[in-house]
């Protein structure tokens, strides 16, 4: 059964048509990367996608069941959801921090104190930050804060994930840890749905890719499918290079912009 | 950052600061009763201890209340407003209910009002408080964000800060302009229990419904997105915010007049002692506010007993030296 299923999404944001009739689904086990331009409506669509924002209409099922029906903590058991600002408002310890994602468990069979510790304890592992646990969480480098931000959506211990360009200011080190991360998740048996810019990381982790554009599905297949030179010239307005080799996969290169690429069109 | 004292004990010694002050302020007043005379007339007046009983019952008992219920009010929403709104420069009077429940006790004066019915003056400063909550709302609209509740608050409370204005220019004579004056710098001198009995049932409804914040407020500290997607229901915590709030410190500036700083001072001075988790922060800001009120009033009689000192004098003079301090260690931490 798919762990998210949209059909026929529209979103609107203050009149203006953002979404335009979108259908996704993420199974277990894969890894979906939603990549396209600024704009094209990648973090409105993952908003929506899981009630955050209203839309004008589309069915949207978590785990069979419509997303309406479900209590917010019910939903927020199947479904974790990591937001692209790094917002951390106190200055509380980095493993309370982690601990709010637990919340959700509280009151349930999974919400004891031992099995809250457990998943924490998890997660932080996971996210290698558990070094991190007595520290204040706004005294964090950027890496650090991000990696403690994801430690807090594992701890929920969703079978779903949703991540808002997770790896933006990562070094090439840190992108590569989070997208293992996200791969051993998968393997786990969970799903993940991660929005991104980096396509050659795109290409080389993902078991899928969705290409948004202007609100609309441009591309939906495997990254090698998905990434054409064509494509990536009309999402994106630049002329890129893809090679692809035995041993590296999928190697993109963005060189420069398209001559009658137009900014404002 | 994991608190330095473990979290019951912080909350057993405020605790105990709350209980000696409330006590010595059973005791402190013009009259000289002795601690044993007080005590025994308060709970078991023996015959010829009237006058004493009296005293205890009537005036030091209700004073003593009315400063640990609206220390506590003033405390506890104070926690609140700083976990919803995630600022720690937030405060009850910012959400405009401090300010038109003074334009409601300002107009039982000059109305008059106030002199014929003595409850008048509490009863119309918390339908003022009650105004300000729904004309936020109104303003915010129904789904508005923590950013335009804040905004809404401005707009009420200017409007409320000129109204007051507008009628102490207007005020019929100078004695009128006086005694608003006075009123608004808070005391809580001379006030019975029917002031208790008026205030009490609004300010409990108002911690109660604070209280069921605690824990949606330890998930904003991720900010409005992820709390919602950790299923928090943002429109609940902000009726039960902006609510709880007016009920509270609404009851409090009836009864006792705007006092300010309290709900800014007492939640920055303790969160680092509760290792700055908005929900734990709520127990030791109640606390802490009733403290450092019955502290503040306790200061008012003993200072200058012939002086009726004002309250809410002593809580800015607290205030204004730690606004100070709060911008230097602030730049500290930047340079």
């Amino acid at each position: 059964m798919s762990l998210l299923q949209v059909r026929d999404l529209h979103v609107a944001l203050a009149k203006q048509t953002v979404i335009g009739g979108v259908s996704l689904s993420v199974e277990p086990g894969e890894i979906v990367g939603l990549i396209g331009p600024n704009g094209a409506g990648k973090t409105t669509l993952m908003k929506a996608a899981q009630g955050l924002l209203p839309r004008q209409s589309g069915i949207i099922t978590l785990g069979g069941d419509e997303l309406e029906q479900l209590a917010p903590a019910d939903r927020a058991r199947r479904l974790a959801w990591l937001p692209q600002e790094r917002e951390i408002a106190w200055p509380i310890a980095v493993g309370r921090l982690v601990g709010l994602g637990r919340l959700p468990h509280h009151g349930s069979a999974k919400g004891g104190r031992q099995s809250n510790r457990r998943a924490v304890a998890r997660a932080m592992q996971q996210a290698n930050v558990a070094h991190l646990a007595g520290r204040p969480a706004t005294a964090l480098s950027g890496g650090e804060r991000a990696r403690v931000l994801l430690a807090r959506a594992l701890a929920q211990e969703a079978p779903l994930l949703l991540a808002d360009e997770p790896a933006a200011g990562l070094d090439p080190g840190h992108q590569i840890d989070l997208m293992q991360t996200l791969r051993t998740l998968a393997d786990a048996g969970n799903g993940v749905l991660v929005s991104m810019h980096d396509l050659g990381l795109a290409a080389r982790w993902c078991n899928r890719l969705l290409l948004l554009e202007r609100g609309q599905i441009l591309a939906d297949g495997p990254p090698a499918a998905v990434l054409t030179t064509t494509r990536i010239r009309t999402a994106y307005g630049v002329e890129a290079v893809i090679q692809a080799d035995e041993a590296a996969g999928l190697t993109i290169t963005p060189l420069h912009r398209t001559s009658r690429h137009n900014p404002n069109l | 950052m994991s608190e330095p004292v473990p979290y019951p004990l912080l909350l057993a010694i405020l605790a105990t600061v709350v209980a000696i002050l409330f006590a010595a302020s059973l005791l402190t007043g013009v009259s000289g009763i002795g601690v044993v005379d007080g005590i025994s007339a308060l709970f078991y007046p023996a015959p010829g201890q009237d006058a004493v009983a009296l005293v205890m019952r009537e005036i030091r008992l209700p004073r003593a209340i009315l400063g640990l219920a609206t220390g506590l009010s003033l405390g506890l929403a104070g926690a609140v407003l700083q976990g919803y709104l995630r600022n720690p420069l937030a405060e009850p009077g910012l959400i405009g209910v401090s300010g038109a429940a003074s334009f409601g006790a300002v107009l039982a004066f000059y109305t008059g009002l106030a002199g014929w019915v003595p409850l008048a003056l509490p009863a119309m400063a918390l339908a003022g408080a009650l105004i300000a909550v729904l004309l936020v709302f109104a303003i915010a609209g129904p789904k508005g964000g923590s950013l335009r509740v804040i905004l809404a608050g401005i707009a009420v409370s200017s409007l409320a800060g000129a109204l007051v204005s507008l009628t102490l220019n207007l005020s019929p004579n100078p004695f009128a302009a006086y005694e608003i004056m006075f009123w608004l710098l808070g005391s809580l001198a001379d006030r019975s229990m029917d002031h208790v009995a008026i205030a009490a049932p609004f300010m409990v409804a108002g911690w109660g419904l604070l209280a069921l914040t605690a824990r949606s407020l330890d998930a904003l500290t991720l900010g409005e997105d992820a709390a919602a997607s950790l299923g928090v229901h943002l429109g609940r915590v902000r009726l039960l915010t902006v609510v709880g709030t007016a009920l509270a410190v609404g009851a409090a500036t009836a009864v006792a007049g705007a006092i300010g700083f309290v709900g800014l001072v007492v939640p920055h001075l303790l969160r680092p002692l509760v290792g700055a988790q908005p929900s734990k922060l709520l127990p030791a800001s109640a606390l802490g506010g009733a403290a450092l009120l019955l502290a503040a009033d306790l200061t008012v009689r003993l200072a200058a007993p012939d002086r009726d000192l004002k309250l809410g004098v002593i809580t800015a003079l607290i205030g204004a030296p730690f606004f100070v301090w709060l911008v230097l260690s602030d730049r500290r931490a930047a340079e």
